[in-house]
């Protein structure tokens, strides 16, 4: 047993002993005063004593100058204890007598003033001043305090012991056990209960220790009983925030939640990944780091953290910059996160990266820009097409006119009507170069084409512009090695290129430079300028640039449409650059501009290259020499099926003029009737594709079903989609276009009737 | 001023001047004891009758006392002394330069046949005074005796002489005399001649300075009627006369 082992006993001791020695000093301090005022009463009361009983033998041997009684009755109150200094003075203060040890350290002084009554009143003959110690006192107070404080301290110290073991016995020992049961209670499991080890009738006493057993028993089944249910609610509760945090970070929209500074709290998954943060690099601070732009912040502080309102949900648009400095756009949902009891918790705000959907919109936007180009090229087109067939119908009418009657001035020769029909024939002529250009923009023109070399080209279309340059233009020309063929009509690539260059100089206004390159490249992710389709992969790179005024922004979206031109009345038709356009898309091919207004502009040709074997490009013939093939056709007979009356007479008067016996109808309805009752009555029957009711499709179907190799020719005012290879594949055995080369017509008549 | 102011202020200066002497009393105390005492006691009785306005009261005190008490004022005079021994410690007195008695200070013993006619001769004796006799006080001091006794009071002194703790014992040869009738110490004797006579001087506090001539005129006058001298043989002689026998 050791009562000082524990803690509390040793601060026990401590306090009795620290109780004890204040009680002690204060008590002693007491008693100490009261022995100090006691000593000094006792000196006065000798000093009273000596008053009474010295002081009239003192003032009567001062009355009669008894020096010698003086001295002895000073002597003798010397040798009171106490008195150390006793004097005796006259009334003049002069020392008569004194005895002792004069000392004023720690003493009491009494004056007594010696009277004598003389003559009826008190007459003052001198004073006693009486010099009494201190030390004495002292010497007794210090005795009783050393007697206290050790008496004192010995009880101190023997009821400390003795409270020491009583406390121990009666508590400290049971504040130990329950200490040590207490350590050991576990939760996980019911503890066995406390039993103090106290007498029986202590035990049954219902003590404070009893209580505390008794209060730390139940405690320690109610502790077990709420582990258990904290443990069950723990449970609940984690696998509710993981659940909550699987939603959190299933979430595929980024969610940051901050505080009313917009200081950031939580983020899920979703939004580390998408900034490239981790939660505990942004936790405590504010979101402006995720803005790529600081004003942008500041803004929505403005609008949406006032501090008198919370942030109504709203869905507002927001650039962010993520941890590695690049940006996204997004469309972020933001709201104040309010609890039931009406607090603000925070704010939430949902960030959805809207990049693919900004491209998708910027992409949908450059489709409906490509479809609304492609339908509006389809379109003009369409239009030029119509245009051309009637003009062709309308050409072929009178060029054919003009023919028949330049042939009959032949006989007839009429300088004057000769010279009226010339300008007939080159003003048709004219027109039908025109609509040829139409053609060629909305169909492209009809070409033979051919693996070409462009180098080739460009040598003779520099030397062909070279004399319509003025000298103060300069004229470059860079071309690659190995530049591949590309598969093209020649005269189209010379009427490109012409044009082209045409345009450039124009614009350079007669001083600059024209620059033209050859390369291969290869485009990726590039628009075309004219049908704004997508480019991409390989290509001939034909770049012409200038150094002139630029292309006028208002009219870059419209500068490929026909008869679009900045150029002066008759300085240009407008149909150059809407000429490029179809030649090269008939070929897969593109155009792209680069032009900045007074910064000049590049015009760069993009032509799949040819990497097949070269080809021999088909020689059109143009040739309008006249040829004389008349007088072996009487027996012929042509069926002309034509709707349009003009050129139906036109090519019947054509035949029976070069001995054909033709038979034209403008019906193609009574034409199927006549094929079908007297095909065998023909030789050859030309037709009109487009009519009305019935195409010339349909009228070589009738013919071949009665006979397969019944010889028809076509006449196409380039209004269908039809070109010569498809009709020659149809089953024609020719195929002319409007207007109507009428010897070529005759030259081929006379074959087809020859091959009969 | 008319006759009435006149008569007014005369009034005045004369009740000013009855004030005045009528409150003239002069207490004088003496040291001696009796007979001397006595003796002076008559003389100033006699010089109060005759010295108008001025009315003396006379008493006997213990001899230092007598004199600090005139000295501070509290008395008006003492009586008698010799002027050269105390003036400079009791300076407030000033003598009246009548005197009308002189002093003979005596040797007393027990034994006989002694020759003492100094002071010096008592040297190599108990010798013994009486405080307030200032001339022997300071006369013994001086020639330091074997041992020497200054005692309160003369029948101390004539105790110690008859008990022979004192060879000699020195007073006044009078008031010695006086003692021994007193004390009927008849075994004591004064040795003869005494050893000093000086003539004593009746001394007035300072205050009173302004009497000194009154006194003056009525102790010779007294001394040139035989007052004085009638006065002695009838207080002092016969005590003389029965001691030498």
């Amino acid at each position: 047993m050791n009562p000082l082992k524990g803690k509390i006993s040793r601060v026990l001791v401590l306090y009795i002993v620290l109780f004890s020695s204040v009680v002690t000093v204060c008590l002693t301090s007491i008693q100490l005063y009261l022995d100090y005022e006691d000593g000094i009463d006792n000196i006065h009361q000798r000093i009273n004593q000596i008053k009474l009983t010295n002081i009239d033998s003192i003032t009567q041997s001062l009355w009669t100058i008894d020096y010698s009684s003086i001295q002895i009755q000073l002597n003798g109150i010397t040798r009171i204890k106490d008195i150390v200094y006793v004097e005796l003075t006259d009334e003049t203060n002069k020392t008569i007598a004194s005895a002792g040890k004069f000392n004023t350290r720690d003493t009491i002084t009494e004056i007594i003033y010696l009277e004598q009554n003389y003559r009826g009143s008190d007459t003052a003959i001198g004073h006693l001043r009486i010099i009494a110690t201190k030390e004495n006192v002292y010497r007794s107070l210090i005795d009783t305090a050393v007697i206290i404080l050790i008496s004192q301290a010995i009880k101190t110290f023997l009821v400390s012991i003795f409270v020491l073991v009583i406390f121990y016995t009666l508590v400290t020992r049971h504040i130990e056990k329950i200490a040590n049961h207490t350590e050991s209670i576990n939760l996980t499991s019911r503890s066995e209960p406390l039993i103090l080890d106290r007498k029986s009738k202590l035990s049954k006493s219902n003590d404070e220790l009893s209580r505390l057993a008794n209060a730390i028993n139940t405690m320690s089944d109610n502790m077990y009983d709420s582990y258990i249910e904290i443990i069950d609610k723990r449970l609940m509760l984690t696998e509710r925030e993981a659940k909550f945090s699987a939603i959190f970070d299933s979430i595929s929209d980024s969610i940051v939640f901050v505080d009313h500074q917009r200081r950031i709290l939580q983020t899920n998954r979703a939004f580390e990944k998408q900034f490239d943060y981790k939660l505990e690099d942004l936790k405590g601070k504010t979101t402006k780091l995720l803005y790529a732009n600081p004003e942008e912040y500041d803004e929505q502080g403005k609008k949406r953290y006032n501090q008198n309102s919370s942030p109504a949900p709203a869905v507002y648009e927001i650039m962010y910059r993520r941890k590695d400095g690049s940006t996204f756009p997004s469309e972020t949902m933001g709201g104040a996160v309010i609890l039931p009891d009406k607090s603000l918790l925070g704010f939430i705000g949902i960030i959805r990266d809207v990049t693919s959907k900004k491209r998708a919109e910027k992409e949908t936007q450059l489709l409906q820009n490509q479809l609304h180009q492609a339908q509006k090229m389809e379109a003009i087109g369409q239009l030029t097409g119509g245009l051309a067939h009637d003009f062709n119908n309308i050409l072929a009418s009178i060029l054919g006119y003009a023919e028949l009657i330049t042939n009959e001035l032949t006989s007839n020769p009429d300088p004057k009507l000769k010279k009226y029909v010339d300008y007939i024939t080159r003003g048709g002529e004219r027109a039908r170069d025109l609509v040829l250009q139409l053609l060629a923009f909305s169909r492209g023109a009809p070409g033979k084409p051919s693996a070409i070399f462009l180098p080739e080209i460009i040598d003779e279309v520099s030397s062909l512009i070279q004399p319509t340059m003025p000298a103060s233009i300069q004229i470059t020309v860079e071309i690659d090695d190995n530049v591949p063929q590309v598969l093209m009509d020649k005269t189209h690539m010379h009427q490109i290129i012409m044009n082209l260059c045409i345009n450039a100089r124009d614009a350079m206004q007669g001083n600059g430079k024209l620059s033209i390159r050859l390369r291969s490249k290869y485009y990726t992710k590039t628009i075309c300028s004219s049908c704004s389709k997508p480019v991409e992969g390989e290509y001939v790179e034909l770049s012409i640039e200038d150094t002139g005024s630029g292309v006028h922004p208002d009219i870059i979206d419209s500068m490929f449409d026909p008869f679009k031109s900045t150029k002066k009345i008759g300085e240009g038709t407008g149909m150059g650059l809407s000429v490029v356009h179809g030649i090269l898309h008939k070929h897969d091919s593109h155009i792209i501009v680069e032009t900045q207004k007074g910064m000049g502009t590049k015009f760069h040709i993009l032509i799949p290259p040819y990497l097949g074997e070269p080809t021999s490009q088909i020689e059109i013939n143009t040739d309008k020499t006249r040829i004389n093939i008349k007088g072996n056709n009487t027996n012929a007979q042509v069926l002309i099926i034509e709707d349009e009356q003009a050129v139906a007479e036109y090519l019947h008067d054509l035949l029976e003029e070069y001995n054909f016996s033709a038979t034209a109808t403008t019906n193609s309805i009574e034409a199927i009737g006549i094929i079908q009752s007297r095909l065998n009555d023909f030789n050859i029957i030309i037709t009109d594709q487009t009519m009305p009711g019935i195409s010339g499709t349909d009228i070589i179907r009738t013919i071949h079903e009665l006979n397969p190799d019944f010889p028809v020719i076509l006449c196409s005012g380039y209004n269908d989609n039809i070109d010569e290879q498809q009709a020659i594949k149809l089953g024609f055995k020719k195929y002319f276009e409007k207007p109507i080369n009428s010897q070529r017509l005759i030259q081929t008549l006379n074959d087809l009737l020859t091959r009969q | 001023m008319n006759k009435i102011q006149l008569i007014i202020f005369a009034f005045f200066l004369f009740s000013l001047q009855c004030v005045s002497s009528a409150n003239t009393k002069i207490y004088i105390t003496t040291g001696f004891t009796s007979p001397v005492s006595d003796f002076y006691r008559e003389v100033l009785s006699e010089a109060d009758k005759r010295l108008k306005n001025i009315s003396i009261s006379f008493e006997t005190l213990p001899a230092e006392r007598s004199l600090v008490l005139a000295n501070r004022g509290i008395n008006d005079g003492e009586c008698c002394r010799i002027p050269t021994l105390i003036i400079n410690e009791y300076n407030n007195l000033v003598p009246v330069n009548e005197s009308f008695f002189s002093a003979r200070f005596s040797a007393f013993a027990k034994q006989d046949a002694i020759d003492i006619k100094r002071f010096e001769d008592l040297k190599p004796y108990s010798v013994g005074t009486v405080e307030g006799w200032k001339i022997a006080v300071k006369k013994v001091k001086a020639i330091k005796p074997a041992q020497t006794h200054i005692v309160t009071t003369p029948e101390q002194m004539f105790h110690m002489l008859d008990q022979h703790r004192l060879d000699y014992g020195i007073m006044g040869y009078l008031s010695g005399l006086q003692v021994i009738t007193t004390l009927n110490m008849d075994n004591i004797k004064a040795i003869q001649p005494p050893l000093v006579e000086k003539p004593l001087f009746l001394l007035l506090h300072k205050k009173h300075k302004s009497l000194i001539p009154k006194f003056n005129k009525v102790i010779k006058h007294m001394k040139n009627d035989g007052t004085i001298d009638n006065l002695y043989r009838k207080l002092l002689v016969n005590l003389k006369q029965k001691h030498n026998g």
